[in-house]
């Protein structure tokens, strides 16, 4: 088992500096570095067994995002948006002392990784989880549906049976990975309840349309890995395949029997990983 | 003793850009000061003063601002504006890592400074204003109006010499030498062997599409928590006296230090100078 430690760094955004927490894995001053972003409603913990995994010779960073996990949450709730989570990303950039990093993110984590990688950020190589540059607008949805519903659970086994209920197409994990995926989405509230780790006030009730980001794809200038849940209903059949032929032209690895997405947990998807950033 | 060298990519409003900066002491001190230089200026103005740190333990961190120095130029004139300053600073301030952070920004260097520590949970534990407050006198701004930015070639390092002399006679007091790397760090080669100023030439449009007037931050003064000395050239055109009273009366009220015979702005290489500085950074606090 390796170890990381908790860590934060501070972002200028607006009138005040916001604090982001990172898990700062393997040895500090590795000269390979891979940071780890999570999707729209996750966090940081969702990449302690890759990063266990790898962090004999890896650095690895894993952030969360503001408004989720133990990052500041903001009170002008549309502060959070894209602009904010680039800034956030260039400062673990910056943090990291080394000349390039290899980029992995899930879902949200994958868009910043590809829009930072279009303006010249000092990737060596990406790996994209369950996420391209076209998505549809039936995936979003699905994806967001119970976004921002700020529920609250007596205990903790009822929170980890509505993630799972919820979250169905992510895996696969073995039932502790289900447990240890379901902790991770929680936190328990003074009163003692259970609500998950993350801001509601993220959701936003802007409707919800295909998302078409093709123009980043040919500024894309490094190595490629997309992980893709072969039954994902954000990355699609065709836009994987257009991934692969066009502008960095991706490799694939295929994770059958999920959907959105891909856990990042089982031997064979951290191999595949592993083998793609040492190579 | 040199400084390291050291590279950051910074993203800015045309992605992402390269900032140099001069790093000196311990890589690992508890205690980092960074050093940033004044409008046309760049990081190796602070060597006499980093050094000196740099013995007592600090670790010091001067950068070249973009489009100044070594750091990257930008396409667009707009991006030149303390969005883009401060940002790039809160990159630069992640890449320090933890550890309690210090400011010392000359001019320009100082609004920045000021802008930084004025948002609240800023990381600065204490800051030396070299010749700036949060209230700036038109009379300076003109005077920098009339020759910022002109983009001139000289066809001698000599000639070049002298036209930066005149523009920063009331810059000092430097003995011969210092004044000598003053002026060769102020200095680029052109690719046709010309002589021109180490700057992108756009980095003054503000000044230039604006006729200049007084700029005012009251409002962000008493926003600074932290422990400031303002340093004020006697015969500045940029801080008047009366400015540096009011921040000395308000906000985080100000300490002073007057350094006689110099205008805008004490250029922080004299003994007295760097031993008061020293002195201010080192501190306890009380607070």
């Amino acid at each position: 088992m390796n170890s990381y430690s908790e860590k934060s760094f501070k972002v200028f955004a607006g009138s005040q500096f916001i604090k982001i927490a990172y898990r700062d894995w393997g040895p500090e001053n590795a000269s390979k570095v891979a940071i780890c972003i999570h999707g729209l409603s996750r966090n940081m913990r969702d990449f302690d067994e890759f990063s266990n995994a790898i962090s004999d010779n890896w650095r690895v960073l894993a952030v969360d995002m503001p408004g989720r996990g133990s990052s500041d949450w903001l009170d002008n709730k549309s502060a959070y948006n894209y602009e904010l989570y680039e800034a956030v990303c260039a400062h673990a950039i910056a943090l990291s002392r080394t000349e390039k990093v290899v980029w992995i993110g899930t879902s949200m984590g994958g868009i910043l990784g590809m829009r930072l990688a279009a303006k010249g950020a000092p990737f060596s190589k990406l790996v994209l989880n369950d996420i391209g540059p076209f998505i549809p607008a039936e995936g979003r949805r699905h994806n967001q549906a119970n976004f921002g519903k700020d529920p609250r659970f007596k205990t903790e086994e009822e929170g980890i049976t509505y993630i799972k209920d919820t979250r169905r197409t992510f895996g696969p994990f073995t039932e502790a990975g289900w447990k240890k995926f379901g902790t991770d989405s929680l936190r328990q509230l003074d009163d003692g309840n259970w609500t998950l780790h993350y801001d509601p006030g993220l959701a936003s009730d802007a409707p919800i349309s295909d998302t078409n980001m093709w123009e980043l794809w040919p500024k894309i200038q490094v190595p490629v890995l997309t992980v893709w849940g072969e039954e994902s209903l954000l990355l699609t059949a065709s836009t994987v395949d257009r991934m692969a032929y066009s502008g960095p032209k991706t490799e694939v690895f295929s994770v059958a029997g999920v959907g959105h997405c891909p856990g990042l947990t089982t031997p064979s998807e951290i191999s595949a990983i592993a083998e793609f950033i040492d190579r | 003793m040199h400084p390291r060298s050291c590279n950051l990519s910074c993203l800015g409003p045309e992605g992402f850009h390269r900032i140099r900066y001069w790093e000196w002491g311990p890589e690992n001190a508890l205690q980092t000061v960074i050093c940033v230089h004044g409008l046309t200026r760049n990081g190796r103005d602070f060597d006499d003063l980093a050094k000196a740190l740099a013995e007592r333990g600090w670790r010091v961190v001067c950068p070249d601002i973009v489009g100044r120095g070594e750091s990257d130029w930008l396409s667009f004139h707009t991006g030149y504006d303390f969005n883009t300053y401060i940002s790039d600073m809160s990159q630069l301030i992640a890449r320090l890592g933890g550890g309690s952070l210090y400011w010392v920004g000359t001019s320009m260097g100082g609004i920045i400074g000021q802008m930084v520590a004025a948002a609240s949970h800023a990381p600065i534990k204490r800051m030396v204003l070299n010749d700036i407050g949060p209230f700036l006198d038109v009379a300076g701004l003109a005077r920098i109006k009339g020759y910022v930015g002109t983009d001139p070639s000289f066809p001698s390092f000599e000639l070049a010499e002298r036209a930066i002399n005149v523009v920063t006679d009331k810059f000092g007091p430097m003995d011969q030498a210092q004044r000598k790397r003053f002026v060769e760090v102020s200095i680029r080669k052109r690719s046709n062997g010309a002589f021109t100023m180490n700057y992108d030439p756009q980095i003054a449009w503000a000044f230039k599409e604006n006729e200049p007037q007084s700029v005012d931050m009251w409002h962000i003064w008493p926003l600074i928590k932290c422990p400031v000395l303002v340093l004020r050239g006697a015969d500045s055109d940029l801080l008047s006296a009366s400015t540096s009273q009011r921040m000395q009366a308000e906000g985080p009220k100000a300490k002073e230090l007057v350094i006689d015979g110099v205008g805008h702005a004490p250029a922080l290489m004299s003994n007295e100078e760097i031993s008061r500085i020293i002195e201010f950074l080192e501190a306890e606090d009380n607070q």
